[in-house]
C-alpha cells in the first residue's frame, strides 16, 4: 500500500492496522485489511448470535447451528464443506460464545474467492436436513461429554447459572441436550431464518488481498442475499443478585478448588476496563498480589487465576484458586478475602500501577501478529464496540483507568452480595446422600 | 496510434475491474495464480564456548523472543522421575543476586514472559527491553542459587500437579501409552508419582544443572526486532562466561514392537467417555525419505476434518467429537498413533472402525484425488506455518540438531510433490501395523471391559502406568445362586411346568437393517423335540433357510445347500428340545457360572457366563434383571470379516401369549451396527403348521 511510508513515520514502530470498512445494501458489514507479508488470507464471518439470543426452551441452539451449517447448502453437498477448504490447502473452524458465532477459513491467498463462496452459501441457503440434525446432535453430545470429562470443567456453567437468573447468561453456549433432543426441524429452520442474515453479520478479511478486486467479489457473492428483519438483542434487566450464593460441587478432582464469580458491567463500560486492570493486579504474572500471597508466601494454593469473563451485557469476574497438596479451601479463602479488601481500602502503589500499564501495553502491542487474529479482532470491535478502529486505539481505554478507578470498581463489584462462591471438592468427600450440582 | 490503443485497452481493463463480476454459485470458484510462501532468512554463528546461535530478524512488531535449548540424550530418572523438570524449575527461582520475588517483579514490570524447564530457558517481551530481558536470562542461566526454601515450595507444587493429573484422562492416557509402549525401563516410559517427587533432592537438581546446562550442547534462538550484529555483540558480552564441559551421552536400545497386538486399560469408574489410543513405535529417523509419504498417508487417514477417521467416526457414526491420527518423529523412537474420545457404549465399535481404517489404508491404494487433496492441504499448512517467523527458526534448529541438508525445508514441497500412491501404500504397510498394535483405553471398565475382551486379553494398569489387578465391579449378593436365578426367570416367564408343556412354536419377526432397502423377515419354528426351522426372506427372496429334523440339518440359501455339522448342529438339537431354549440350561447346568451382580445401562443385573470348555474363556455372557427376574442381555464375541467383534442382544420389550411371556423387541448390536428385531406374531402348540418343516 502506498501509505506504508507515512505509516512508519507517524507511528514509530507501533503496529497500526489499516483497514477499510463499508456496508453492502443488504446490511452486511465488510472490513478489509491488506497485508502481503505471507500469501495467506483469513476470511471470517461473525454473526451476532450467541447463547444469549436463545429462548429459555432452546438453549444450545446457537452452538448447535455452528455445527449444522457445515452440513452443506444448496450448492455444497453434505460433508463437502471441509473438503473444499482442505483440498484448497486451507483450514477452517468456528466457535460460539454467549454473544456471537464466528466462522473462519484461513486460505492460501489465491483461494480467497473460495472462502467468499463458502460463507455466502452458508448465509444464503444452508441446508437444514434431518440427517444433519441427527448426526450433529450426537456429535454435540460427545463434545459436551468430552469437555465435562475434564476436571473442574463445569465451573463456568455452575457460576453463570447462579449469577444470572433472568438474563440468558444464565446458561452457557453448550446449552441443554434435552432442548436439542426435543427441537423440531422447523424450529431449527426458524432460528436460521431469524439470525443468519447479512444485516446481522460482519465479513472481515485480512491478508494478502487486493482491496478493489475483493470488493467486487464480495458484491458478487453477497450483494444479492436478501436483507432480513432487524435482529433485536435481548433487553433484560437482571435484578441485583441480592446476596452471596454458595454451592458445593463434588467432582472428579484431587485438589479442592475455590471458584468465585462476581457480576460484571457490560464489556464496553469504563468499569469493565477498570476491572480488567484489577484482575491484572491480582493475578497478572508471578509478582501479582494473589499469586505472590497464596502460591509463594502462604503456599496454600498450587495455582491461582483471576480473569474477567467480559460479555456484551455483563459477564463474570472469575477468581480460581486450586489448593496445594494437603491444603483445603479454608486455608486459602481468608487470604483471598484480604487481598480483595486491600484493593478496596487502599490505592495500588504508583509502581504497581506502572507495572500493570506496562503489562497491558506489552500484550496490546504483541496481540496483532496473525491474520486470523486481526480479522477476528476487527469484526469483534466493530460488532460489540461499534468501532473497528479499537484494534489500534483500545489501549487508550486502559490508559484512561486511574488508580482510583481500580479501587472504586473493587468496592462496587468485588463484594460478597454480588458473587457466587463454589467449593469444588473431590467426590471422595461427598456425603452418601449429598446433593449434586 | 499505438499509444491510443494501449490507453483504450487500459480503459477496458479498468472497466472490467470495476464492473459486475459474474459468478457461478453452483460450483466452487477456481483458484487464482498461487504465490509461493517464503521461509524467513536466518543467520547463525557460534560463540567461543561452543554455543550455537540462530537469529531470525523480524521487525514487523517491536518484540523479541529468546530461547535456549539443550540438545541432550533422554535421561532415565528411575525412582526420582521428575527431577530434571524440578531442576528446570528451580534454576528460574533465584540467582546469586536476585531472589525469586525480585525476578518475578522485574519480569512482570516489563510485561515480559519467562520460563525455564529441564532442557530450555525461554523469555520474550518488547524489544525496547532486550537488554534487561537478556540480563535476567543470563543471570538465571549462569548464576542460579538453588534456594532451599524455593525447592520445598516447588516440591509441594509438583505433588499438587501429580494429584491434579491423576484425574485428567489425557494425562492418564499419556502415562498408560508411555509405559505400555516403552516399558518402565525406558526414559519415555517413566511416570512421575508422588513417591518419585518426594525422593528428589536439591542435590539431584544441582548436579543435573552442572552436568547438562553447558554451551557445547546448547542452541540459542533469537527471533524478532534485533539485528544479527546486535545479537552477536549482546550475547558475546553476556554469555562468554558460560563454561563448556563434556556432557555425558546416553544410549538406549530401540524399542521393539510387541509380538502380537495388546489391549491395555486403565479403569476410570466415573468416565462417560473412553479415550482410545491405538498406536505403535516406528523405526523412522528425522530426515528419512519415508517421512513425506507417511505425512500424506497420515493426512488421508486422520489428519484433520477431512481425514477418514473423522469422517467415519464423527460425521458418519457420530461416535465422537473428533478422531485423528498422528506420528511423531524423534531421534530415539518415533511413534504412529490414532485416537478419539467416544461414549462408553461404542468403545468397542470405535476400535473396530479404527482397525478397519488402518487395514484399508494398508491394503488399498489411495485414489489420485486423495493424493492431490492431501498434497494441497499439506502445502497450505506449510504456507500457513510460515506466517510466524518462529517456523524458520525451528527449521534451522532441526537442520542443526538432526544433521539435515541445509535445503531440507526449502525442498520440502518438492519432496511432497514427488510422492505417489504406491509410496503411500508402501509406507502405510510399513509403519501402521495392525498385528502388533497397542490399544490403550482409559475408561469405565464396568461398561466396556467385557466388550473389549474381543480384542484380546485385557492388561490392566493404574493411573500411573503400574500394572494392576482387574477391577472388581462384580459383587456377590447374599443368598443368590445360579439355581435361583434360573427359577426366578422361569417363574417370571409363566412357570417352569407351563414352559415344559409347550409342544410347538412358530414366530414371524421383522428386522430393520440400517441402509437395507427392505426389512428382513424371519420365520422361526420348532416342534418339540426334533424339528427346527429358521428362514430369512427379503421381499420374495429367500436368503437362507435352515431346517433341522431328527438329528440332521440342512442349510440352503443363495449359495446352494449344505449340511450343518459341529457346534451349529449341537445348538440346533438343543433348541429343538424346548420351546424356550433356556429351559434346556437345566440339563447342562455345569456349563454355566454365576459371576455376580453388576450394572448394565444403569440396570442391576446378575451375570451368568456360559462355557463350552471349563478351561477357556466363556463363549457367552448372559445378564438377568434382578428386579423382574427376566433375561435382559446376552453377549458373545464372534469372528467376522471385520475381525473379532462383539455381538450384544438386549430384550427391550416382552409380550404375553397363551399366559407365557415371549420376547417382543430385541436390539442386537454387532460391532458398529445395530439391528432391531420385532417379533410380529407368535403361534403355539396346535396352531403351528407342520407344513412349515417341509
Amino acid at each position: 500500500m502506498f501509505c506504508a511510508l507515512a505509516l512508519s513515520g507517524a507511528l514509530s514502530g507501533q503496529n497500526k492496522i489499516d483497514f477499510e470498512e463499508y456496508d453492502l445494501k443488504n446490511g452486511l458489514h465488510v472490513i478489509l485489511h491488506e497485508d502481503h507479508s505471507t500469501p495467506i488470507v483469513a476470511v471470517t464471518m461473525m454473526y451476532r448470535v450467541g447463547s444469549k439470543n436463545e429462548e429459555k426452551s432452546q438453549t444450545g441452539f446457537a452452538h448447535f447451528f455452528e455445527h449444522l451449517t457445515f452440513e452443506g447448502s444448496e450448492n455444497i453437498d453434505r460433508g463437502e464443506f471441509d473438503n473444499y477448504v482442505n483440498s484448497a490447502g486451507g483450514q477452517l473452524n468456528a466457535n460460539t460464545s454467549q454473544d456471537r458465532t464466528f466462522y473462519y477459513e484461513l486460505l492460501p491467498s489465491n483461494q480467497l474467492e473460495l472462502g467468499l463462496w463458502l460463507e455466502s452459501e452458508r448465509m444464503l441457503h444452508a441446508k437444514i436436513k434431518k440427517i444433519g440434525v441427527d448426526t450433529q446432535r450426537e456429535v454435540v453430545k460427545e463434545e459436551k461429554r468430552q469437555r465435562y470429562s475434564q476436571p473442574y470443567a463445569t465451573f463456568p456453567e455452575n457460576i453463570f447459572k447462579r449469577l444470572y437468573v433472568e438474563h440468558p447468561y444464565n446458561w452457557t453456549p453448550i446449552g441443554s441436550i434435552e432442548h436439542l433432543n426435543s427441537a423440531t426441524l422447523d424450529a431449527f429452520q426458524a432460528f436460521y431464518n431469524k439470525f443468519y442474515l447479512p444485516n446481522n453479520a460482519t465479513l472481515s478479511i485480512a491478508g494478502d488481498l487486493d482491496i478493489a478486486k475483493t470488493k467486487e467479489l464480495i458484491k458478487a457473492y453477497f450483494g444479492d442475499i436478501p436483507k432480513g428483519n432487524a435482529v433485536m438483542q435481548p433487553d433484560i434487566q437482571e435484578p441485583p443478585l441480592g446476596g452471596e450464593k454458595t454451592a458445593t460441587v463434588f467432582d472428579d478432582v484431587q485438589l479442592p478448588a475455590l471458584m468465585m464469580g462476581y457480576r460484571m458491567p457490560p464489556q464496553k463500560s469504563d468499569d469493565a476496563y477498570a476491572l480488567e486492570m484489577a484482575g491484572t493486579v491480582l493475578s497478572g504474572g508471578a509478582s501479582s498480589r494473589m499469586y505472590k500471597r497464596l502460591v509463594d508466601e502462604d503456599q496454600t494454593a498450587a495455582f491461582v487465576q483471576v480473569f474477567p469473563f467480559s460479555l456484551e451485557q455483563g459477564g463474570a469476574f472469575i477468581m480460581l484458586a486450586f489448593a496445594n497438596a494437603d491444603k483445603e479451601i479454608k486455608d486459602m479463602k481468608p487470604a483471598i478475602e484480604q487481598e480483595i479488601e486491600k484493593l478496596q481500602n487502599e490505592l495500588i502503589s504508583e509502581r504497581e500501577f506502572q507495572k500493570i500499564q506496562n503489562q497491558m501495553e506489552s500484550a496490546f502491542i504483541q496481540s496483532n501478529s496473525r491474520m486470523a487474529g486481526i480479522a477476528e479482532s476487527l469484526a469483534n470491535y466493530h460488532t460489540f464496540y461499534g468501532d473497528a478502529n479499537y484494534i489500534n486505539t483500545e489501549i487508550e481505554r486502559y490508559r484512561n483507568v486511574s488508580r482510583k478507578d481500580i479501587q472504586d470498581v473493587a468496592k462496587k463489584y468485588l463484594i460478597k452480595k454480588n458473587r457466587v462462591v463454589l467449593n469444588y471438592l473431590p467426590k471422595s468427600q461427598e456425603p452418601e446422600s449429598g446433593n449434586k450440582n | 496510434m499505438k499509444k491510443s490503443i494501449y490507453s483504450f485497452l487500459l480503459l477496458f481493463t479498468a472497466y472490467s475491474l470495476t464492473g459486475q463480476v459474474s459468478i457461478d454459485r453452483s460450483n466452487a470458484p477456481e483458484a487464482g495464480p498461487a504465490r509461493t510462501p517464503k521461509i524467513a532468512a536466518y543467520e547463525s554463528f557460534e560463540l567461543n564456548n561452543g554455543l550455537k546461535v540462530f537469529v531470525v530478524e523480524d521487525h514487523k512488531l517491536p518484540r523479541i523472543t529468546m530461547s535456549l535449548i539443550l540438545d541432550r540424550d533422554p535421561i532415565m530418572e528411575g525412582n526420582k522421575a521428575g527431577y530434571t523438570s524440578m531442576a528446570g524449575d528451580i534454576i528460574g527461582s533465584g540467582t546469586d543476586s536476585r531472589t525469586k520475588s525480585q525476578l518475578d517483579e522485574e519480569i512482570d514490570f516489563m510485561g515480559a514472559n519467562f520460563s525455564s524447564s529441564a532442557s530450555s530457558i525461554r523469555a520474550g517481551g518488547l524489544s525496547k527491553y532486550t537488554d534487561d530481558i537478556l540480563d535476567i536470562f543470563s543471570d538465571v542461566l549462569l548464576n542460579p542459587s538453588f534456594p532451599e526454601e524455593e525447592f520445598k515450595k516447588l516440591k509441594s507444587q509438583m505433588t499438587s500437579g501429580v494429584k491434579a493429573n491423576s484425574e485428567n484422562v489425557d494425562a492418564i492416557s499419556s502415562n498408560l501409552t508411555g509405559v505400555s509402549i516403552y516399558g518402565l525401563e525406558h526414559p519415555y516410559g517413566e511416570v512421575m508419582t508422588e513417591a518419585t517427587v518426594d525422593a528428589i533432592t536439591l542435590e539431584d537438581c544441582k548436579s543435573y544443572y552442572d552436568a547438562y546446562f553447558r554451551p557445547n550442547i546448547a542452541y540459542m534462538v533469537i527471533i524478532g526486532d534485533i539485528t544479527v550484529k546486535e545479537a552477536k555483540k549482546k550475547l558475546g558480552a553476556s554469555l562468554k562466561k558460560w563454561k563448556r564441559k563434556e556432557v555425558p551421552s546416553l544410549e538406549y536400545s530401540k524399542t521393539p514392537l510387541p509380538a502380537s497386538s495388546r489391549i491395555v486399560l486403565v479403569d476410570k469408574p466415573s468416565a462417560v467417555q473412553s479415550l482410545i489410543w491405538v498406536g505403535n513405535v516406528i523405526d523412522l529417523a528425522p530426515g528419512h525419505p519415508d517421512i513425506e509419504p507417511l505425512r500424506i498417508a497420515n493426512k488421508i487417514l486422520g489428519g484433520g476434518m477431512s481425514g477418514r477417521l473423522f469422517r467415519n467416526l464423527r460425521e458418519d457414526k457420530a461416535f465422537t467429537y473428533g478422531a485423528y491420527s498422528n506420528f511423531g518423529i524423534d531421534k530415539l523412537n518415533s511413534t504412529f498413533s490414532a485416537s478419539a474420545k467416544v461414549r462408553n457404549e461404542v468403545t468397542d465399535s470405535a476400535i473396530v472402525e479404527f482397525m478397519n481404517e488402518l487395514k484399508t489404508i494398508r491394503t488399498e491404494m489411495v485414489s489420485q484425488e486423495d493424493i492431490v487433496n492431501a498434497k494441497s492441504a499439506l502445502n497450505g499448512s506449510f504456507g500457513r506455518s510460515l506466517e510466524s517467523t518462529s517456523s524458520a527458526a525451528s527449521f534451522a534448529l532441526n537442520i542443526a540438531r538432526y544433521g539435515l541438508p541445509k535445503d531440507y525445508y526449502n525442498n520440502y514441497l518438492n519432496r511432497l510433490d514427488d510422492v505417489t500412491a504406491e509410496d503411500v501404500l508402501r509406507v502405510s504397510k510399513k509403519y501402521m501395523t495392525t498385528d502388533n498394535i497397542t490399544i490403550a483405553v482409559v475408561g469405565k471398565a464396568q461398561d466396556i471391559a467385557a466388550k473389549l475382551s474381543a480384542f484380546g486379553s485385557i492388561e490392566y494398569y493404574d493411573k500411573f502406568g503400574q500394572p494392576s489387578d482387574e477391577p472388581e465391579f462384580l459383587f456377590t449378593p447374599d443368598g443368590v445362586t445360579l439355581e435361583n436365578i434360573m427359577d426366578n426367570y422361569y417363574e417370571a416367564l409363566g412357570g417352569l411346568d407351563q414352559l415344559k408343556q409347550l409342544k410347538a412354536i412358530s414366530q414371524e419377526s421383522s428386522i430393520e437393517i440400517p441402509g437395507a432397502p427392505q426389512k428382513l423377515s424371519v420365520i422361526s419354528a420348532k416342534i418339540i423335540p426334533n424339528k427346527v426351522l429358521e428362514e430369512q426372506t427379503m421381499g420374495n427372496m429367500t436368503l437362507s433357510k435352515t431346517l433341522f429334523s431328527d438329528g440332521k440339518a440342512e442349510k440352503s440359501g443363495m449359495r446352494g445347500t449344505s449340511t450343518v455339522e459341529g457346534e451349529e448342529l449341537i445348538d440346533l438339537s438343543r433348541q429343538a428340545k424346548y420351546v424356550v431354549e433356556q429351559v434346556g440350561w437345566l440339563d447342562r447346568l455345569e456349563e454355566f457360572h454365576f459371576d455376580g451382580q453388576t450394572l448394565i445401562d444403569g440396570k442391576a443385573v446378575y451375570q451368568v457366563s456360559e462355557f463350552s470348555n471349563a478351561n477357556e474363556k466363556p463363549k457367552k455372557t448372559h445378564y438377568f434383571d434382578t428386579t423382574t427376574g427376566l433375561f435382559y442381555q446376552s453377549m458373545e464375541n464372534q469372528e467376522s470379516p471385520q475381525g473379532n467383534i462383539s455381538i450384544t442382544s438386549t430384550v427391550l420389550e416382552w409380550q404375553q401369549v397363551g399366559g407365557i411371556k415371549f420376547e417382543k423387541t430385541i436390539e442386537t448390536k454387532a460391532g458398529p451396527q445395530t439391528f432391531t428385531i420385532t417379533v410380529e406374531t407368535i403361534k403355539l402348540n396346535d396352531d403351528v403348521s407342520s407344513s412349515l418343516f417341509k
